[in-house]
C-alpha cells in the first residue's frame, strides 16, 4: 500500500474541484450552519439526515456534501454562544464562557470575528493531522489480524461506554443492546436469518441508516415537542451593526493558541466518545494555564474563544482519523459519517486506503475546502445567518420529520424503513430521559457485526481467547480498554468529590 | 411516570449506589433492569430456534447469547443496587403524542399515500405544536401545502424516488 498516493491525491483534488461539487460544498456548509446555529439541532442530526439524499450521488460528491455539513454543523453553534448564551451545539459549551462577556461588553464583533478564524484554522490543523497519520495508521491496520480487530473494537465500545454518560454500566447496558439489536436479520458469518420472528422484514435486518436518523433525529423532535414556543429570541448585540473582522494583533497574539488547541482537539478527538464539548473545555483550560493573564478568562478574554473554537473545529479530522483507518468512529458524527460510506457500498478500514484512496484524499480535500468556504460564508454573511434563530419550531418540526421520514423511505423504497426510524427515535428518547447514553449504543450496532465476526472467526482458527493476550497489538488495546474503565471511575469519583 | 411538564434531573455524577436517592424517587435502573430480563429471556429462548450446523460447534446462537449473558449481569446488578446514575427525566405527553402522530403518518402513507397524508401531518403537527389562532392556521395550510410540494420535488425528481401512493395506486 503506497502511503502518499500522489496519482489519487491529483484524482481527489479534481473531483472536489469540479464546478457541481463546489457548489454542493457550498450548499452543505450554509446547510450545515443553518442546522448549527439553531440551538437543540446539531451536526449529527444534519449528516444522518443528508444521507439518503446523498444515496443516488456519486460517492466523492456525496462525501463531499457530507464533510461540508459536518464542517457547517460543527462551526455554527459559536454564533449563539456568543449572542444569546446558548451554545448551538455542545461542542461550543466553552466559548459561551468568553464569548458571552464579551457580547455584553460590546466586543460581539471581535468575539465573531476571532471564532470564525479559530474555526477555519482548526479544521485546517485537523485536515493535515488527518491526511498525515490516517495513512500511517492505515499501514499498521494492515497487519491486523482477528484478535487485533476484536481487541481494537471492544476497547471502543468500553471506552465509550465507561465515557459517555453519568455511570459505565448504563454506558455498557446501552452498546450491548445496540450489538443485540444488531443481530436481528441475517447473521454476518452464517448467512442465515436471527431474531426475525417469521417476519420478512426482519430477516433482511435493521438499515443503519433508519436507525441513526431515529436514534439522533427522530429522538430530538420528540425531545423539542416538550417545550412551547412562546418565548421572544434575545440578543446581546444587533450583528449587522458590528464590525467581525478581526484585528490582525489578535491572530497574530493566538499563534501558539491556535496551535495548542488545535493538536488538543485532534488528540480528544482520536479518542473515542469525548468529542468537540470537552475538547473546548481542555483547551480552554490549557489556555487559561499559559496565559500571563489567567484572571481575564471568564471575563471576556478572546483567548478563550480562540481556544474553545479552535478545539472543538478540531475534533472532525481527529474524529475521522480511526474512524476512516479502523472502522471505529470517534464520535457519534463520524459513527453516521462511516454509515454514509456504506450506504455507497464502501467498508472502512485499511482496505479503503488501498482499493479506493481517491475517495478519502476527495474526503481530506473537501475538508480543507469545506473550512475555507465556512469562514468565507461567515464573515459575508453572519448578520444573516444568525436570523435562523428567529424560525420558528412549529414550521421547522412537522417538515423535519417529513424529511426524515422520505429520506428513510427513499433508500429502499420500503415503508418498512420508516417504522424502524420511528422505533428507534422512540428507544432513542426513552433511552435518554432514562439517562442511559446513545453513543455506546449506535457504536454497538456499528461494531456488534464486526466483534461477532472477527471473535468467531478468532475462535474457530485458535480455540482460545488467548490470542487477545498473547498477541501484542491485541494486548495493547486489552489493556486500554480496562484502563479506560478504571479511568472513567476515578474521574467520575474524583468529579463526586469536587 | 408519564408526566405533562419536564422536570429538571439531579445534578449527581455517581457511578455508586446513590444512597442519598430519595425514598419516592423512581428507581429507573431497577425498572430498566427488569425489563431488560425480560427482554433478554425472550430473546433467549428464540436463539433455540436457529439453526445449527455440526461444522461449527459454536453456532450463530453464540454471540447473541454472550450478550444476553452480559446484559442480564450488569441487569442483576441493576435490580440489587436500585440506581447507578443521575435520576430519570419525566416522559412527557407531548412527546409520546408526537410519536403517535409519527405512527399515524406512517399508516397514512401506507393507506392514503404521500399527497394525502403529508400535508395532513404538516398542518395538524404545526397547528398541535403552538397556540390555535385564525392567522396561525393560515400559515399552516401554506407550510403544509409549500413543505409537502418541496420535499416532493426533491425526491421524486430530484432523486427518482416514487413516493407512496398508498390504496389509490
Amino acid at each position: 500500500m503506497n502511503i502518499f498516493d500522489l496519482g489519487a491525491m491529483s484524482t481527489g483534488l479534481a473531483n472536489v474541484l469540479t464546478f457541481w461539487n463546489i457548489m454542493f460544498l457550498i450548499v452543505g456548509v450554509i446547510g450545515g450552519l443553518i442546522v448549527g446555529i439553531t440551538p437543540g439541532l446539531g451536526p449529527t442530526l444534519a449528516v444522518a439526515l443528508l444521507i439518503p439524499v446523498t444515496f443516488g450521488m456519486p460517492t466523492e460528491t456525496a462525501m463531499s456534501i457530507l464533510m461540508a455539513v459536518y464542517v457547517g454543523g460543527m462551526s455554527g453553534g459559536f454564533l449563539t454562544a456568543i449572542l444569546m448564551r446558548i451554545p448551538g451545539t455542545p461542542a461550543s459549551m466553552a466559548t459561551v464562557l468568553d464569548g458571552f462577556p464579551m457580547a455584553q461588553q460590546g466586543k460581539a464583533g471581535q468575539a465573531i470575528g476571532n471564532s470564525i478564524v479559530a474555526n477555519f484554522v482548526g479544521t485546517i490543523i485537523s485536515a493535515f493531522c488527518l491526511m498525515l497519520c490516517a495513512p500511517l495508521l492505515a499501514t499498521i491496520a494492515v497487519k491486523f489480524h482477528f484478535s487485533e480487530y476484536t481487541a481494537v473494537c471492544l476497547f471502543a465500545l468500553t471506552a465509550v461506554a465507561a465515557v459517555t454518560g453519568t455511570s459505565t454500566t448504563r454506558g455498557m447496558v446501552s452498546a450491548i443492546i445496540g450489538m443485540l439489536l444488531a443481530c436481528i436479520g441475517l447473521s454476518s458469518v452464517d448467512g442465515l436469518p436471527r431474531f426475525d420472528f417469521g417476519n420478512t422484514d426482519l430477516s433482511g435486518g435493521i438499515s443503519l441508516v433508519p436507525a441513526l436518523i431515529g436514534l439522533f433525529a427522530i429522538s430530538q423532535m420528540m425531545k423539542d415537542s416538550e417545550r412551547q414556543e412562546n418565548s421572544k429570541v434575545e440578543m446581546t448585540a444587533e450583528v449587522s451593526k458590528v464590525r467581525t473582522i478581526p484585528e490582525w494583533s489578535d491572530i497574530k497574539g493566538n499563534a501558539w493558541n491556535y496551535l495548542r488547541s488545535g493538536l488538543i482537539g485532534v488528540w480528544i478527538g482520536i479518542l473515542p466518545a469525548l468529542g468537540g464539548g470537552p475538547a473546548g473545555l481542555i483547551a480552554y483550560a490549557q489556555a487559561r494555564n499559559a496565559s500571563k493573564t489567567p484572571e481575564r478568562f471568564g471575563h471576556g478574554a478572546v483567548e478563550g474563544v480562540v481556544a474553545s473554537e479552535t478545539a472543538n473545529n478540531a475534533t472532525i479530522g481527529g474524529g475521522l482519523i480511526p474512524a476512516l483507518t479502523l472502522g471505529i468512529p470517534g464520535d457519534p458524527t463520524s459513527a453516521v459519517l462511516l454509515g454514509g460510506l456504506m450506504v455507497h457500498g464502501l467498508q472502512p478500514g485499511p482496505q479503503l486506503f488501498r482499493d479506493t484512496p481517491e475517495v478519502l484524499y476527495g474526503i481530506y480535500f473537501s475538508l480543507f475546502f469545506s473550512s475555507l468556504i465556512m469562514a468565507v460564508v461567515l464573515f459575508a454573511s453572519v448578520r444573516w445567518l444568525v436570523k435562523v434563530v428567529e424560525i420558528p419550531r412549529y414550521y421547522l418540526q412537522p417538515l423535519l420529520v417529513i424529511v426524515c421520514s422520505i429520506g428513510a423511505y427513499s433508500l429502499d423504497n420500503r415503508l418498512f424503513d420508516i417504522g424502524v426510524m420511528f422505533a428507534f427515535g422512540l428507544i432513542g428518547y426513552l433511552l435518554e430521559r432514562c439517562k442511559y447514553p446513545l453513543p455506546p449504543l449506535l457504536l454497538g450496532l456499528i461494531l456488534g457485526p464486526l466483534v461477532e465476526g472477527n471473535l468467531r472467526k478468532m475462535l474457530a482458527q485458535d480455540g482460545s481467547l488467548m490470542p487477545l493476550v498473547t498477541k501484542p497489538i491485541a494486548l495493547t488495546f486489552m489493556i486500554l480498554a480496562v484502563v479506560s474503565i478504571i479511568w472513567a471511575a476515578r474521574l467520575r469519583r474524583m468529579t463526586k468529590g469536587a | 411516570m408519564l408526566r405533562s411538564k419536564c422536570e429538571p434531573a439531579a445534578d449527581s455524577v455517581v457511578d455508586t449506589p446513590d444512597s442519598s436517592l430519595p425514598e419516592n424517587e423512581f428507581a429507573v435502573d431497577r425498572w430498566m433492569g427488569v425489563a431488560l430480563l425480560v427482554i433478554g429471556a425472550l430473546m433467549f429462548r428464540e436463539t433455540f430456534s436457529f439453526r445449527t450446523f455440526d461444522w461449527d460447534p459454536l453456532g450463530m446462537a453464540f454471540w447473541p447469547r454472550l450478550l444476553i449473558a452480559a446484559l442480564s449481569i450488569i441487569s442483576a446488578w441493576h435490580i440489587v443496587v436500585g440506581n447507578v446514575g443521575d435520576a430519570m427525566e419525566p416522559i412527557t405527553k407531548r412527546a409520546i403524542t408526537l410519536f403517535v402522530g409519527c405512527l399515524a403518518y406512517l399508516g397514512g402513507l401506507a393507506y392514503l399515500g404521500y399527497f394525502i397524508a403529508t400535508p395532513v401531518m404538516i398542518l395538524v403537527a404545526g397547528l398541535w405544536l403552538r397556540p390555535f389562532t385564525a392567522r396561525a392556521a393560515a400559515l399552516s395550510v401554506v407550510n403544509a401545502a409549500f413543505g409537502s410540494a418541496l420535499v416532493y420535488l426533491i425526491f421524486e425528481f430530484g432523486m427518482s424516488v416514487e413516493l407512496p401512493r398508498g390504496i389509490w395506486g
